[in-house]
């Protein structure tokens, strides 16, 4: 699955024009939408409950190495707590879970923050949870 | 005479009366609306970690339904929107006023908006948008300001407002209502101030409007003077003496502070007693009516059959457009259920006669359905509301991770509701039947279509709550 980029759903672009037009203070506090890495998820039909999954993050076209990689899975909707887990290096750019908990169904976003000894990376990638 | 009177009851009744307290119940909610604003332009637009979607869907709808259930329509009383009222009154110096259109008072145009607020809601997704949900907030203060400023004061709750009306729907049910202590002494008032408002200066009292073509100026003894100043009326047009429900009512208490006589009361009820005496009006009744199924239909489109029966309909008629699929199983599931409501009412008598057998399972579906999102994304807020106020460069920490309670553990309580309204309306059922026909075998017969009405309410709802929720962006596949 390929990074899709922070803003879920970008709104109609008449509309977006109005809106920073008018809301150019608030447009102006937002913060910079870094998206630094490509995901790639690998996990087999995902369902409700504890599920592996294996992530590889590549940063500039290369496998990320040796990072700390922290995976948060939030659903898409509000009013569901976000699941937090730390993954495994396992070589080649390539992050394990062995038990990632998907609380519910529905569609997931994983946000990852990588962090290496010199920077902090961030990601994002998607998927349908079934029941 | 009234029996509990919350207006009575040491420091709270002392609170409500006092003249800024819905101003300081507003406060609150307003902060939290700008807040929701600014974090739903400018914030991360995943739904759970923006302050907008969270505090709007999650925290806003839960809580409105616990407060309508336990006390009354306390969110009406502190809705933020009302504070566009001293803007509203500098406009109308400027704008010329408009009488609301004849056609449109009524509850018609209110069941319209709320018919495509739901549609909207199912196909934008709209709790999944921060950035969407921030212009629903700025396009009800909109709305609120200009229909305000071109209509008089108070056509926004009563005709156009979908929350306020869906907030007067539930409420139905709720413990508390605004009732005349004495009918004696409204006969003998002169100036109908609950309704007109009152002016009062140290030696004079004067109606603010002429609603009931009471024009009187009172001369007073200055010893008698009660607080001076100027008291709005009842925004929504609503007479204290007539009133018998909660319909319209935002429980603003304006009428309480405009009574010279001390005549008001908020006052504790039979929560049914509404459901059992009052004959409403024929928009009212088809309003309910909608909501009810409506409610179900929300509920239904949060679990997996929901979203097989679209990809089914998709394969049947060989079509991807979500839009039509939408609107097809919102026509098809609220034109059946409100066909058989209106069929079983039929059965039994009159619609408008039977249409409070709804009021608590209306209460029921949607509180049992916002108690679910509530309970299992209460501790949500606080960490976006945290990380908003670091954006806004405040020198916090970051806030923990929100914990998911068990979601099975909200399943109980959700039965409980539900069963607590099959009885109460199998006890309004009963109450109406016996008091409309003149043997048993009418009681019987009037009460079997609500009976199995009420049967089927029932088993959907518990079907629809026994499901595991699913939180799907898209109808199809
Ligand atoms: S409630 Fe008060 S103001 Fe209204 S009619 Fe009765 S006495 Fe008059
Ligand atoms: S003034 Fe009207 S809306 Fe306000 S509390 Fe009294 S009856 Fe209700």
């Amino acid at each position: 699955m390929k990074l899709s980029g922070y803003p879920s759903r970008v709104p109609p672009h008449g509309s977006k024009l109005i809106a920073q037009s008018l809301f150019v203070f608030l447009i102006a506090c937002a913060p910079p939408q870094q998206n630094d890495l490509t995901v790639k998820l690998e996990v087999t039909n995902p369902k409700v409950g504890f599920a592996p999954i294996t992530l590889t993050l590549l940063y500039q076209n290369k496998p990320l190495e040796n990072a700390e990689v922290i995976v948060r899975g939030d659903m898409t909707h509000a009013g569901m707590a976000p699941v937090q887990q730390t993954a495994k290096a396992i070589g080649n750019g390539r992050y394990r879970l062995e038990a990632f908990h998907f609380t519910m169904s529905g569609d997931w976003v994983l946000s990852i923050t990588a962090k290496t000894n010199s920077k902090t990376l961030l990601g994002e990638t998607r998927l349908g949870v079934n029941p | 005479m009234t029996r509990l009177d919350v207006l009575r009851v040491p420091l709270l009744g002392g609170f409500l009366r006092w003249r800024y307290s819905r101003f300081v119940l507003q406060v609150p909610l307003l902060a939290i609306a700008l807040l929701a604003i600014y974090d739903g332009f400018s914030g991360r637009q995943l739904a759970p970690t923006n302050t907008a979607t969270v505090a709007v869907w999650v925290h806003y709808r839960g809580l409105v339904a616990l407060a309508i259930a336990v006390f009354g329509n306390l969110f009406c009383a502190a809705c933020p929107l009302m504070l566009t009222r001293g803007a509203t009154k500098l406009a109308k110096r400027f704008l010329p006023e408009f009488s609301f259109p004849r056609a449109l008072k009524n509850k018609y145009l209110v069941l319209a908006a709320t018919l495509v607020f739901l549609f909207s809601y199912e196909h934008f997704d709209l709790w999944a948008s921060p950035w969407l949900t921030a212009w629903l907030i700025v396009g009800y203060f909109v709305a609120a300001f200009f229909v305000d400023a071109l209509f008089p004061v108070g056509t926004f709750c009563k005709y156009v407002c979908p929350l306020g009306n869906f907030n007067f729907a539930l409420s139905t049910v709720s413990p508390t209502q605004i009732t005349a202590k004495d009918h004696n002494v409204c006969s003998s008032c002169e100036g109908k101030y609950c309704l007109n408002g009152r002016l009062e200066t140290a030696s004079t009292r004067a109606p603010m409007l002429g609603n009931r073509a009471e024009h009187v100026l009172l001369q007073l003894e200055p010893m008698n003077a009660k607080p001076l100043g100027a008291f709005s009326g009842c925004e929504t047009n609503l007479f204290v003496p007539s009133i018998s429900s909660n319909e319209d009512c935002t429980l603003c208490l304006n009428c309480v502070r405009a009574c010279p006589y001390d005549n008001v009361a908020l006052e504790v009820r039979n929560p049914l007693r509404e459901a059992l005496h009052s004959k409403p009006k024929t928009d009212w009744t088809w309003f309910v009516l909608l909501l009810t199924w409506a409610g179900l239909l929300n509920a239904f489109a949060m679990i997996p059959p929901y979203y097989n029966l679209a990809n089914w309909l998709s394969g049947l008629l060989g079509t991807r457009d979500e839009a039509l699929l939408l609107a097809l199983i919102f026509v098809v599931a609220l034109g059946l259920g409100v066909g058989l409501t209106v069929l079983a009412a039929r059965a039994s008598g009159h619609l408008r006669d039977w249409v409070g057998v709804l009021y608590p399972i209306l209460l029921s579906i949607w509180g049992g359905h916002y108690l679910f999102h509530f309970v299992t994304g209460a501790n949500t807020l606080y960490p976006n509301i945290i990380t908003a106020f670091m954006r806004l460069g405040l020198p916090l920490e970051p806030a923990p991770l929100a914990v998911t309670p068990r979601l099975d553990a909200i399943f109980p309580f959700q039965v409980v509701v539900t069963y607590l309204a099959f009885f109460a309306g199998l006890y309004i059922t009963y109450q109406k039947a016996s008091s409309q026909a003149k043997d048993t075998r009418g009681v019987v017969l009037r009460m079997l279509p609500q009976v199995l009405l009420l049967l089927l309410l029932n088993i959907l709802t518990i079907l629809i709550f026994s499901q595991p929720m699913q939180a799907r962006g898209s109808l199809l596949q």
